[in-house]
């Protein structure tokens, strides 16, 4: 190896060293209150916005969402601290020449005897030089971009995927994976195609400032592709909207974070050996890496949501301290192999929540999603104050009017290029048709978030970059702001059936009911094969529930089969407890509406124990009934009318869960 | 690892990090290299490689994490008493530290280059390198002295797995302290105040100052003997004294815990570890901040000590102050939506941290304030589920933060890079310690025990001498800074007394208990606890028993808090609690006549509905008992089952004692209600409702 990590440089110093020491050590202490005082900037701003959306949620103001809000709150301290604060600073530039011949992880500076270690925190453009002496103040509050992607993404991404509605995301499965894949690759290429067309047009208008590729374009269509339509989301449960239109959106928001955050770094990692030209070898690598580096993150996230506590039961804390770490392990694990934590880790909670959710005990389970959820609030949040604070704290902006009116355009040909013609392909082969309706919903609801910031703001060493990001900056705030605004709005404007549960009439339980066969056939023979197995296979050996393993596998595999099933499947035998994974969904609907109580009541209520209706029946026709009980109840949550139902028993029989309302 | 160095403000948020150093200017150094080509490449992989490396690093740690609980479990499951998972996690850490140190070849490849350039004004903060016209930039980290230049040179991988020690402070110490001030069980915390606070305050200076002389007298020995290589004043062993006066039983309390041991001794050794860490930290800084006048360098200088004194007094109040009405903010209408009320809980916390760092005040003091306070009052506003979710979140991050603590420790054992293992320093400070201990419990328990009718017995006394292990405080005090000689050497010191107070007493805990006789004393309570314990057969004895105890109980505690408690009592219970919570009588009722309108004003309306609902100390108290175990099963749901029947009986003495309570003076008011409470701590023990006459 010839590459140094550590360099000795050393420095002669000579000076009052015990004077200095107590002047410094004052310093220190300075500087360190001056810290403090900016997290508590932070802290404040949270704060401040949780009490504000109480407010809101209060008065059942629906046009402005949290993170809206945060992002208000952040954009006038971010002017306050731009304009209002002035730090007067002392600037010592000592310029002096030394011979290294590369930039070292670790400085060693020897000060007249002293040794002090320098480690390096990155490039900075020539640029900047300026502004870092300038402002320490907006410095300070700036975050290193690794924080996003490290400490506050995972718990994001995690909780999105520990809340997957799941049931209407495996019927969906397939619309979802190709909105998300297929639609997310579309809509990149068309954005990065749109946007090098504005970029050479700048050129020739001579308004480009710096060299601006091609490979910085698909790179800034990839990461405006992750969209994050947290808002919309929220306000859907809150009106509850159309159950399967809840779950193409959320579906296709969580996996495209994933597919963009790998495209992007695909792209990045795509370096032809000319200069920016098209090159096949160099495409095709690029190509494998995105597909090697999301299996691997797959592979690795299920593998690890996969492993079971079976015995822990007892001890909640330790179940939750455990169900914490095993998830934060996922993440570090994918990140020393080289593959992307983040996804990962959407797969591992997307798994956890399927297998090992089940293995918890109900205290536990409340816990982690408790926990999971709180989380999830705090950084969300956190990002989005920190967005409209970079609005203005951030150094080295570059807004190019031109650009930035490109690249709304392309924002939104790119998803019209991904939503129109894939439900058009979708419908072709869907029973369940998507409406026109939901198709401009779901054009609607592509708001960018923090997948998007946090990709951008990575990197903005150069002026392509610096120019993406502000430009990525304001196309966050425009669709939070307008689109998620709006969602009322364009929801009664295309007609789309709001407030399911309470004011429908019994014209549409019955027409809910007819729709209940095509759902039978809607959900693809892959997908009936993938349940199969699930259910007969991997549940009974991961979890503790589903049918037991000896009454699945042939009578060759008996003594094996025993082993393997748990002794609690065997107890469960005559009820399969599926309603676990109603739980689930359910709660999930509670965390992320947690808005009117009313509303998201009633679906706790819904869902209570469909469990003994499952008992013993073959397979596939489980899986009908088990869709169709899940239409049922559909219509129940729907009319509130209790229906002579044929095939599964009512499921309201527990008066503790009508309680719960 | 991932956290401590790119991630690096991940953890500490930038601030910690400038704070982590010594002698920094805040300027700029602008080196400008001249330069070979080509070196972003090599940069970027490098970069690439370092960050996997940490993601390794951390993951370490976790693993860790993740066994100990694992063999937690295990024992818990098999009941092993005599290792508490703090002493596992230790145990793990030294596995895994002899590893890292003697397993893993060193590979560094350092390419040593010594450009000569001359700095006139010290190190500065950061450096910015100029390497054929690109910038690069440099944050200092920290000073290192030049014996390590070699281990750095050496041990890429040891130095990586080591933190900033600002961490433990800043990251990992805030949640064990406010949980452990959250979860303080008030009941017995108040009738014990006094004592409490005897042992914490005075007690702990005491210790502090009698190990700091012993620990001279050592030095001055080993200089004497010649084994002393470098200075250590007397300000250094004053401040070791400070340091390892910090005491954090949490191995024994989870013991106590377990078997159920008597709620006095738990309430002042709980009481007594959770305010001398604060003290202890304010000792140590104020010791610190002692600098005598230029001239007599570390000798006793009387201006100097008084101020020394009065930053203690300073900051102690300060943070007190900080913490205390940071705590008693409200939330009175967030009551709906239990996520925000979680939230807003979690950041109020943590901006009473951040609050009295920024004004100067030691953050962990006054998140501990802050914590006793919102037990004390918030609590009461939270709705049930809120109450249970910040529970349960403050009860992980503690679990996580502790555990995570004692498995470093034991990796640090073998990582740290600078240890100075001196016997004689070492076995003079384990004397020093059992001294200080002694000085600390003997003579001021035999002084409470003037003044308290219910007296600490010499087997509690001894009891809570043994009790007195090291732990997470004295760890990061000692971390905290190791640049010199005299700090290196403390810090070995206070690692070996931390293992061996944990593995020794925390292991011996269960046989010191019985050789003491307080299973003895306790067997009084067994007894009572028939109902509890079916496996007891000494039915005969309950009655008189229960006479003798009902009788002595109740009368003793009835005196036992001092005029002052009952004075701040009842302002408390009149005044603060209806101001500040929904709890208690409304203020109309407290206040005199002609204050009606402003008291009107200031009660909230769920007061007047449910004028007195005291159950909800009550219900946390229970709460805690079940949090703090989370051990033996049987005996958490017998204490679940135990404390709702004792619940109901308090429910009903409880609302009896209120109803008349309303009317009637606030001394009588405290009387009754201690009684109420005694009359429920029997009736939980023995399951038998018995007639109570003064109430009925």
């Amino acid at each position: 190896h010839g590459t140094p990590r550590t360099f000795l440089i050393s420095l002669t110093c000579f000076s009052d060293s015990a004077m200095e020491n107590m002047v410094t050590e004052k310093r220190v202490e300075e500087s360190h209150r001056q810290d403090s005082a900016d997290l508590l900037i932070f802290i404040m701003l949270l704060t401040l916005t949780i009490l504000t959306i109480w407010l809101f949620k209060h008065r059942r103001f629906r046009f402005l969402h949290e993170t809206g809000l945060a992002m208000i709150y952040g954009v006038l301290v971010g002017v306050v601290l731009r304009y209002g604060i002035h730090v007067p600073r002392d600037i010592s530039n000592v310029t002096m020449s030394c011979h290294v011949n590369a930039s070292p992880a670790t400085l060693l500076v020897n000060v007249s005897g002293k040794f002090y270690e320098y480690t390096l925190k990155g490039e900075i453009g020539a640029s900047e030089l300026n502004d870092i002496q300038d402002n320490e103040m907006l410095r300070k509050v700036t975050f290193d971009p690794e924080v996003f992607f490290n400490i506050l993404l995972p718990p994001i991404i995690f909780h999105a995927g520990y809340s997957l509605k799941r049931r209407h995301f495996f019927r969906n499965m397939g619309s979802i994976l190709a909105y998300a894949f297929l639609g997310t690759v579309v809509s990149c290429f068309v954005i990065g195609l749109l946007m090098y067309g504005c970029v050479v047009l700048m050129k020739q208008v001579g308004q480009l400032g710096g060299d601006f590729f091609f490979t910085d374009c698909l790179f800034f269509g990839a990461i405006v592709s992750a969209t994050d339509p947290v808002t919309v989301l929220a306000i859907f449960n809150e009106l509850q909207v159309d159950v399967d239109l809840y779950a193409l959106l959320f579906g296709e928001s969580v996996l495209n974070d994933a597919v963009a955050l790998i495209l992007s770094s695909s792209i990045v990692a795509y370096q032809p050996q000319g200069d920016n030209t098209f090159e096949f070898v160099a495409l095709l690598k690029s190509f494998g890496m995105f597909l090697g580096v999301f299996s691997g993150s797959f592979a690795l996230g299920v593998a690890t949501g996969v492993v079971t506590f079976t015995k822990l039961r007892d001890f909640q804390l330790l179940e939750t301290a455990l169900f914490f770490l095993m998830s934060w392990s996922t993440f570090l694990l994918a990140e020393a192999c080289g593959f992307t934590g983040v996804v990962a880790v959407l797969f591992c909670g997307i798994t956890q929540a399927h297998y090992t959710f089940n293995n918890l005990s109900p205290d536990s389970q409340d816990r982690t999603k408790q926990l999971f959820e709180l989380l999830n609030f705090l950084a969300e949040n956190f990002i989005f104050s920190y967005m409209g604070l970079t609005l203005f704290t951030f150094q080295s902006h570059v807004f190019n009017p031109m650009f930035i009116v490109g690249a709304f355009v392309a924002v939104f040909l790119g998803r019209a290029a991904n939503i129109y013609p894939l439900s058009f392909l979708l419908n072709l082969g869907r029973r369940n048709k998507i409406g026109s309706n939901f198709q401009h919903m779901m054009m609607f609801a592509g708001l960018r978030g923090a997948m998007t910031f946090a990709l951008s703001i990575r990197d903005t060493a150069t002026y392509a970059r610096q120019m993406m990001f502000s430009t990525t900056l304001l196309v966050v705030f425009f669709t939070v702001w307008v689109c998620g605004g709006g969602t009322t709005q364009m929801l009664s404007c295309q007609n789309i059936r709001v407030g399911v549960d309470s004011d429908q009439d019994n014209s549409m339980s019955i027409a809910e009911g007819s729709e209940r066969k095509t759902t039978k056939q809607e959900s693809a023979w892959l997908f009936r094969i993938w349940y199969n197995f699930d259910h007969n296979y991997l549940k009974p050996i991961l979890t503790h529930s589903g049918p037991p393993l000896t009454a699945t596998l042939p009578p060759c595999c008996g003594p094996l089969a025993r082993f393997l099933t748990s002794s609690q499947a065997f107890e469960n035998e005559c009820q399969l407890k599926d309603d676990d994974s109603d739980l689930i969904l359910t709660d999930g609907d509670i965390n992320l509406a947690y808005g009117d109580i009313t509303v998201s009541t009633d679906a706790s209520g819904s869902h209570t124990s469909g469990g003994p209706a499952f008992a013993g029946a073959a397979t596939s026709d489980d899986l009908d009934r088990e869709l169709t009980y899940g239409d049922n109840e559909l219509v129940m949550r729907g009319t509130r009318l209790v229906l002579p139902m044929d095939d599964s028993d009512p499921p309201f029989t527990d008066p503790h869960h009508r309680l719960r309302m | 690892m991932d956290a401590l160095r790119r991630g690096a403000p991940t953890a500490r948020w930038r601030w910690t990090a400038t704070a982590a150093l010594k002698d920094t200017l805040p300027a700029w150094l602008l080196l400008s290299a001249a330069a070979g080509l080509r070196a972003e490449d090599g940069t970027e992989k490098e970069a690439e490689e370092s960050h996997r490396q940490d993601s390794v690093n951390l993951l370490t740690f976790i693993l860790l994490l993740t066994l100990t609980i694992l063999t937690i479990w295990l024992f818990k499951h098999r009941r092993v008493r005599f290792v508490h998972e703090t002493g596992l996690a230790m145990i793990y850490g030294l596995l895994v530290g002899v590893i890292l140190r003697y397993g893993i070849p060193a590979t560094s490849y350092h390419h040593k280059t010594p450009p000569s350039c001359s700095l006139m004004e010290g190190p500065v903060s950061t450096v910015l390198l100029n390497v054929s016209g690109k910038f690069f930039e440099y944050t200092l980290k920290g000073e290192i002295n030049s014996r390590e230049i070699h281990n750095v040179e050496q041990n890429d991988m040891l130095r990586k797995v080591t933190f900033d020690p600002e961490v433990f402070f800043n990251i990992l110490l805030p949640p064990i302290i406010f949980h452990a001030g959250y979860s303080l069980k008030k009941r017995d915390f108040f009738r014990n105040l006094g004592s409490i606070i005897t042992y914490a305050f005075l007690g702990t200076a005491i210790s502090c100052f009698v190990i700091g002389n012993m620990m001279y007298g050592v030095v001055k020995l080993m200089q004497v003997l010649g084994q002393l290589t470098d200075k250590f004043y007397y300000t250094d062993c004053l401040f070791f004294g400070a340091l390892i006066s910090a005491t954090d039983p949490v191995t024994v309390l989870a013991i106590f815990n377990d078997l159920d041991a008597d709620g006095d001794l738990y309430a002042l050794l709980f009481g007594e570890s959770v305010l001398n860490d604060a003290v202890a930290i304010v000792l140590s800084s104020s010791i610190m901040a002692y600098q005598p006048s230029a001239g007599n360098t570390h000798m006793f200088d009387a201006s100097a000590f008084f101020k020394s004194v009065g930053v203690f007094v300073g900051i102690f109040s300060g943070s007190f102050v900080m913490g205390a009405a940071t705590g008693v903010v409200t939330f009175t209408k967030l009551h709906c939506f239990p996520l925000l009320e979680t939230a807003l809980f979690f950041l109020m916390s943590w901006s009473t941290f951040l609050l009295a760092e920024a004004c100067g005040f030691t953050g962990v003091v006054s998140v501990l304030f802050c914590g006793i306070t919102q037990a004390h009052y918030t609590c009461n506003n939270l709705s049930a589920e809120s109450n249970q979710r910040t529970k349960q979140l403050f009860e992980v991050l503690h679990f996580l933060a502790e555990n995570f603590i004692f498995s470093y420790m034991g990796l640090a054992l073998f990582t740290f890079q600078n240890h100075i293992f001196s016997p004689i320093f070492i076995v003079g400070a384990f004397t020093a310690i059992f001294v200080g201990r002694a000085f600390n419990i003997y003579p001021l328990s035999f002084l409470l025990n003037l003044g308290r009718r219910h007296r600490i017995k010499g087997n509690f006394q001894h009891m809570m001498m043994f009790a007195g292990l090291r732990g997470a405080m004295a760890f990061a005090l000692a971390i905290r800074d190791t640049a010199t000689y005299a700090r290196q050497m403390m810090f070995t010191t206070t690692l070996l007394i931390v293992f061996f107070t944990v593995w020794v007493f925390g292991g011996g805990t269960t046989p010191m208990l019985s050789w003491l006789h307080i299973r003895g004393v306790d067997v009084l309570f067994l007894v009572f606890r028939v109902g509890v314990d079916p496996d007891q057969d000494q039915q005969p004895c309950i009655d008189s028993f229960q006479v003798l105890q009902g009788a002595e109980g109740q009368s003793t505690t009835k005196q036992e808090s001092a005029w002052l408690f009952r004075l701040w009592y009842s302002f408390d219970h009149k005044y603060l609690m209806p101001i500040l919570t929904h709890s208690g009588p409304p203020l109309t009722s407290t206040l005199p006549a002609y204050c009606g309108p402003l008291a009107s004003c200031l009660t909230s309306r769920q007061a007047y509905e449910e004028q007195l609902r005291d159950e909800d100390s009550e219900i946390f108290r229970n709460d805690a008992d079940l949090t703090f175990t989370f051990g033996d099963t049987s005996i958490t749901s017998n204490g679940a089952s135990g404390s709702a029947a004792g619940g109901d009986a308090a429910g009903g003495s409880g609302w009896s004692a209120n109803g008349k309570r309303s009317g009637s003076t606030s001394e009588e008011a405290l009387e009754r209600e201690l009684d109420s409470r005694e009359q429920e701590l029997l009736s939980r023990r023995t399951r038998l409702v018995f007639p109570i006459e003064d109430h009925i």
